[in-house]
């Protein structure tokens, strides 16, 4: 077969493409590449973006009530560094051709969509340390992998996240091994935190295998190398014994150890509830795309300054 | 117009002092000036950086050439400096490599390419030297050194593994 897949991409071009990637070599900026491989590539990095940002919000909220100084400023840091993410992976998805705007209009309007993990509430001081506990090292896990992945601007900002998300995830844990070890109200308090954040994070990792339909394509471009399904699985049995050893219960009745594969399976996670979040039905869905608006709403002046600022400055510059 | 979509500028941060300088991604602006204020926050804010350059995106020219037509003013009839950005591989992003006196960004491409020939390389770009801005050596202490002051960004900071250790082991944990 050597027609035209889609009138443009000849099955030559195409297979010279894969066999760039199965050498390990990484795609840059002005290379030839599918079509499909561009789209699918924005949609990624830019959702990934866009997480970046609202992520900050469930977090932002405890900066004020952490309850001392050394906390307050681990957490300032942290969601310093979650803006600084997105900046990154917004950048990357401009080299595909996708400009600043448009994806920020995208999650301005809805259209966009963002982890979902967001669209759940923090209640207590003890979600701020399961946060960064289980949603950070969930999503070290993911972006690990994505930092081997074949399109370079993307992989290279996957390194320098990771880097830094490891302060992420460590502040989070340190936090939830203190509580844990603690009295018996913050004991329950961080419980309660667990029993809440356990199954959603589980879902971050996107859909089963077998009801993900972009996966096999993903994994034969090197966008991904692991499989949902096999990252939720290593985030299960990285977390289970550390639980258990703090005293702490994993809120699944069904959980059991599996000696031949030495792994901890869950009990069956409820899809339906992962898809009405999706779709815009969660817990706080619509507080946090009203906060990021009214965020990009009260900075316009603070943008409209800038820019007066600029204009006066070019103006009195000698021609 | 549209306050969503301000210039784009390329970012070059030195991590040691006589290194390259290595783009490290990019930064949108109203202008040069708030660009690298910008860049040093989004780029900087673990140790350690000597010294940033932002360059506006249209300033810099590239080879091979990017297929699309540029439409840049007349080059003056002078030669002026152009910084040189080299990506040696496919896997090192673009790092400075010096500077070529030319009287256009198309002349100074081929000084750049000339001076290299025989070498591999995947990539050179080209700047006018005026047209980028960098950080003031004088101010690299009030940049900079901020960063080296928050060891809690790091890791390494958290002994949770030691905790989890001993939580593992069945002891408690050492509060210190």
């Amino acid at each position: 077969m050597s027609e035209p897949a889609n009138g443009r991409e000849t099955q030559d071009q195409l297979a010279a493409f894969v066999a760039r990637i199965a050498r390990g070599e990484k795609i840059e900026p002005g290379d030839w590449m599918p079509d499909d491989y561009r789209r699918q590539l924005i949609r990624m990095i830019s959702q990934h973006a866009h997480s970046e940002i609202v992520g900050m919000l469930p977090e932002g909220a405890w900066i004020t009530r952490a309850p001392n100084l050394r906390r307050k400023m681990v957490l300032l840091a942290k969601v310093q560094d979650e803006a600084g993410h997105g900046e990154y992976l917004y950048h990357a998805a401009e080299t595909l051709g996708v400009s600043r705007q448009e994806m920020i209009d995208d999650l301005l309007s809805g259209r966009a969509k963002y982890s979902n993990i967001f669209n759940y509430p923090t209640l207590t001081w003890a979600d701020i340390g399961v946060i960064g506990y289980f949603v950070d090292g969930a999503a070290i896990l993911n972006q690990t992998m994505l930092a081997r992945c074949s399109y370079g601007p993307y992989a290279r900002a996957n390194i320098r996240i990771c880097a830094e998300e490891s302060f992420h995830m460590k502040q989070g844990k340190e936090m939830v091994i203190r509580l844990s070890q603690g009295s018996s109200e913050q004991r329950a308090m961080v419980q309660d935190a667990v029993n809440r954040w356990w199954w959603p994070t589980l879902m971050m990792f996107g859909p089963p295998d077998d009801e993900s339909p972009n996966t096999p394509q993903l994994v034969r471009w090197g966008i991904k190398t692991r499989t949902n399904d096999e990252l939720r699985q290593t985030f299960i049995n990285n977390l289970v014994p550390e639980l258990r050893a703090m005293g702490l219960s994993v809120p699944d009745p069904d959980l059991t150890f599996d000696e031949a594969s030495g792994n901890w399976l869950p009990g069956a996670i409820d899809w339906d509830e992962f898809w009405r979040v999706v779709k815009g039905d969660g817990p706080v869905n619509r507080q946090r795309m009203a906060a990021r608006r009214a965020a990009h709403d009260d900075g316009r002046w603070v943008r409209q300054a800038f820019e007066a600022y600029a204009q006066k400055q070019a103006g009195r510059q000698p021609a | 117009m549209s306050d969503t979509q301000w210039p784009r500028f390329y970012v070059f941060k030195q991590d040691v002092p006589d290194g390259p300088h290595l783009n490290c991604g990019s930064i949108h602006a109203p202008d040069i000036e708030l660009a690298l204020l910008n860049a040093r926050d989004v780029f900087v804010r673990r140790p350690a950086c000597v010294s940033l350059w932002v360059v506006p995106a249209e300033a810099i020219h590239r080879n091979p050439p990017a297929g699309e037509a540029e439409d840049q003013p007349q080059p003056p009839d002078t030669a002026e400096p152009f910084v040189v950005f080299l990506k040696a591989d496919h896997r090192q992003p673009h790092q400075s490599a010096g500077e070529v006196e030319a009287v256009s960004a198309e002349q100074a491409l081929a000084l750049a390419e000339a001076e290299r020939s025989g070498e591999r390389w995947v990539e050179l770009w080209v700047a006018p030297a005026a047209s980028m801005l960098g950080s003031d050596p004088a101010d690299q202490a009030a940049w900079f050194a901020p960063a080296d002051d928050k060891p809690y960004r790091h890791g390494s900071f958290y002994h949770t593994e030691t905790a989890m250790r001993q939580l593992m082991a069945g002891g408690s944990i050492d509060e210190s």
